[in-house]
């Protein structure tokens, strides 16, 4: 027997606000023309430690992750879930990259003895998953998963599973990534992915680029009935995830979208819906020439002309592989305030591209019906996570 | 009753060479004569001799070299995949610091020249590997870095069991690796005081001092039982159950009483549907660090219900630590052990460590009769597990009726 999986809690750190509230302020302002958009310095994770060497031995990136699991956490009302039915998966793909840098560029310039000896702790991309464990006592499994821009997508399908077919009972997942490093951001320039004068503007006839970004996004995952039963605050319900892989290129997606379509088909399937099911695509789109032509392509054909769609990453820029976490905070906050945000830094869609219904401009009210969240990633890994809200009246099989 | 699954093909990298041959002859061969420092790495290790294009050769990263080896060798196990239902085909591989080798050279690099290949940050990511093997193959399932450090091998088989019995898939990819041999990586480990200052790992002894740092990269083909014997292929052994488990105590040292490395063996027993007196032999984790095979040595007494009947070995002190590796080096030489009834030594031990809880540590190579086999590991982070294999065809009755 499948296990509903209701959502209780999200958390957020992004560029363009830290915790829901200024999150979801942020992504109605347009955000300045900046092709690195750093999460601002307001950001304190000091509180959430009792002494500061405690703090020093995280990562940046598990910071945000911490934080961000954090505010799940007490949003969701802190459940009372025994510590071996409790998982944390978060996407990761750059690691500690800030950590490993530093430890790199002083190596060398300081006796051996005084290098980082915690640089592998800190450096490995399971880190954030373990630390959040460490803090909530989870004891069930926790672990990183890495599909690159996708990570975030693809730990919310791995915690939605392990609930749904009865491992464990909670999960905090969704996903994180401090990797704004100078060598990283080079690669991204050199691979002709970042945008040139900082404006990303998803699905415009002139984009050029992502603005890159980091921070976290998580959401409190809890079986259905266990929710319910102590009284929580369901805020809506993750009805299915899947994931493919193009099995293409390593940096550019597969131009006929046959991957990416699939893994939009495979999770409406999961999820015994029809497309028109769905009333709004909370889409990747990162502004680059590749992904939005692919992305348009994709929802065109599975979900048509008509379906509202909207990319935050005009504001938020690419966090990598938070984005995916992130947005899918964004997907339940769409649901709670019934508003879809516009995608900001567009100002003309791209006549080339499949005909979409890109909200740009003003937001627009939602009507009712299922979020559609997708992810499409270097080394061609796709995900699309469905969420519906609590209310939906979906009786399972 | 859920889908059963099956080992159908199993390839490896190690220090010792390329091949599942090469490490169980590796594994049968004393330790070499000098004492490495601190790393053992596969010398002799030539991307030509793999990789006759040239542009491969140069362009991945020797952790990406070593995992498309591994995963070519078990393909080449069992041929017959058609480009029919590759999407119910996947891949799982992780290592603990993936592409830390590669982030140094883009610095150096950068640092230089302030340009970098365009391909470079795709390629420093954590699924750099994972996606490799999935675009070599084709294979249109997902593929991901299932990342959980040391562990990262068998959670994999954890994971890719799970998408098995999940009815989505037919066929997975599941293994990790570890090419961790950088400028800063031996300073670091050695600084935290985890490697030995002997160059020998001497698992469960009393005179351990420490880890050897390693290198190398396996993978297990995990199908469905239904699917391999569909197909043809030939079964090489059972996954009958796994488990993962977090300790959720530091973010280095396991927990001391090994409480949730028990747990997850016996958690691991009961998926698998037999009790701790069918088990025949323990592939331990057995780093050789104080540690570690204190708190491994209290939770195999704890799951077994007191000191383990059975045999007990490590491998670490022949192959070295392979961090992402390791847990998917002790499935592939248990599967061996199967093969040739026989245990590998656990090279490096001599006397056992009297002030941890005994166990039948088997430190010669010895004829075995095969059975129900656990494959263990942990990694920094809490993360614990743990895969319970079988002889194929499975000896025990599994039918419903019998569980």
């Amino acid at each position: 027997m499948k296990k509903r999986v209701a959502v209780t809690g999200v958390g957020v750190v992004a560029s363009c606000g830290i915790g829901v509230e200024e999150f979801w302020n942020g992504l109605f302002n347009e955000s300045a023309p900046l092709p690195i958009r750093r999460v601002p310095d307001t950001f304190n994770p000091r509180p959430l430690f009792a002494k500061k060497w405690e703090m020093r031995r995280l990562d940046r990136v598990s910071l945000f992750a911490v934080s961000a699991a954090d505010e799940a956490l007490v949003m969701a009302g802190a459940p009372q879930t025994p510590a071996e039915d409790k998982a944390v998966v978060i996407g990761c793909s750059a690691g500690g990259a800030g950590t490993a840098a530093r430890a790199y560029e002083e190596f060398g310039t300081k006796p051996d003895d005084e290098c980082n000896p915690l640089l592998v702790p800190m450096n490995m991309p399971n880190a954030p998953a373990a630390q959040i464990g460490m803090r909530w006592d989870a004891q069930g499994p926790t672990r990183s998963v890495g599909t690159a821009c996708a990570s975030g997508a693809t730990a919310i399908g791995d915690a939605f599973r392990m609930i749904r077919d009865g491992y464990i009972s909670s999960a905090v997942a969704g996903g994180a990534e401090a990797g704004l490093e100078p060598v990283l951001i080079n690669g991204f320039v050199n691979a002709g992915a970042l945008t040139l004068d900082g404006r990303s503007r998803p699905f415009d006839q002139d984009r050029d680029g992502f603005a890159i970004s980091e921070g976290a996004g998580v959401l409190l995952l809890e079986e259905w009935e266990a929710a319910k039963a102590r009284g929580a605050n369901i805020l809506a319900e993750l009805l299915a995830v899947a994931e493919t892989s193009d099995a293409h290129h390593i940096t550019a997606p597969d131009p006929t979208g046959r991957g990416a379509i699939r893994c939009v088909e495979m999770a409406l399937e999961d999820a015994n819906l029809a497309p028109t099911d769905v009333s709004h695509v909370n889409a990747h789109g990162t502004s680059t020439s590749l992904n939005d032509a692919t992305e348009a392509k994709v929802i065109n054909t599975v979900f048509g002309a008509d379906v509202p769609v909207t990319s935050i990453k005009g504001v938020t820029g690419h966090a990598l592989s938070a984005a995916g976490g992130i947005e899918a905070v964004a997907a339940v906050l769409t649901l709670s305030h019934q508003v879809i945000p516009p995608t900001l830094g567009t100002s003309s869609l791209d006549p080339s591209l499949p005909s979409i219904d890109l909200v740009t401009g003003t937001p627009r009210t939602l009507d009712g019906g299922v979020i559609a969240s997708t992810s499409f990633a270097f080394g061609g890994h796709n995900a699309c996570v469905l969420i519906a809200p609590a209310d939906n009246g979906s009786e399972l099989a | 009753m859920s889908t059963r699954v099956v080992v159908t093909g199993m390839g490896v990298v190690t220090s010792t060479g390329a091949g599942v041959e090469e490490l169980w002859r590796g594994l049968l061969e004393p330790v070499p004569e000098d004492p490495v420092t601190g790393a053992r790495l596969f010398d002799e290790y030539n991307p030509k001799d793999f990789f006759p294009s040239r542009q491969m050769a140069k362009r991945d990263t020797r952790l990406t070299h070593f995992a498309l080896i591994a995963s070519d060798e078990a393909l080449s196990m069992s041929p017959g995949f058609t480009a029919e239902s590759s999407g119910r085909r996947g891949v799982l591989f992780s290592a603990t610091n993936p592409e830390q080798p590669l982030l140094e050279s883009m610095i150096d690099r950068f640092n230089r020249t302030g340009d970098l290949h365009p391909l470079s940050t795709a390629m420093v990511m954590a699924n750099a590997a994972a996606a490799n093997i999935a675009i070599h193959h084709k294979w249109t399932g997902l593929s991901s870095a299932t990342g959980a450090a040391c562990a990262s091998g068998n959670m994999a088989v954890h994971f890719g069991q799970m998408m098995i019995r999940s009815g989505r898939y037919d066929a997975v990819l599941c293994g990790g690796g570890e090419a961790p041999d950088t400028a800063i990586t031996l300073p670091v480990l050695q600084e935290l005081g985890i490697i030995s200052p002997s160059g020998s790992a001497r698992p469960f002894d009393s005179r351990r001092d420490g880890t050897v740092m390693s290198e190398g990269a396996a993978v297990l083909l995990l199908e469905s039982y239904e699917h391999a014997i569909g197909r043809g292929a030939e079964i090489l052994a059972e996954v009958l159950g796994t488990a993962a488990t977090s300790d959720a105590y530091h973010i280095v040292a396991p927990e001391p009483t090994g409480s949730e490395s028990a747990r997850c063996l016996s958690e691991a027993l009961a998926d698998a549907g037999v009790s701790p007196h069918e088990v025949k032999a323990v592939f331990a984790h057995g780093t050789a660090t104080e540690a570690n095979d204190r708190s491994e040595a209290l939770a195999l007494h704890a799951a077994f219900g007191g000191k383990p009947s059975i045999p007990v070995l490590s491998l670490k002190g022949r192959t070295g630590h392979t961090w992402g590796a390791s847990g998917t080096i002790n499935c592939i030489a248990a599967i061996k052990a199967f093969q040739y009834e026989m245990l590998p030594p656990t090279t490096g031990f001599g006397t056992y460590d009297p002030e941890i809880p005994a166990l039948n540590v088997s430190a010669d190579q010895k004829t075995w009769e095969p059975g129900i086999t656990i494959a263990n590991c942990s990694g920094f982070g809490g993360h614990n597990a743990c895969v319970v294999l079988c002889p194929f065809p499975t000896q025990i009755d599994l039918t419903p009726e019998a569980s």
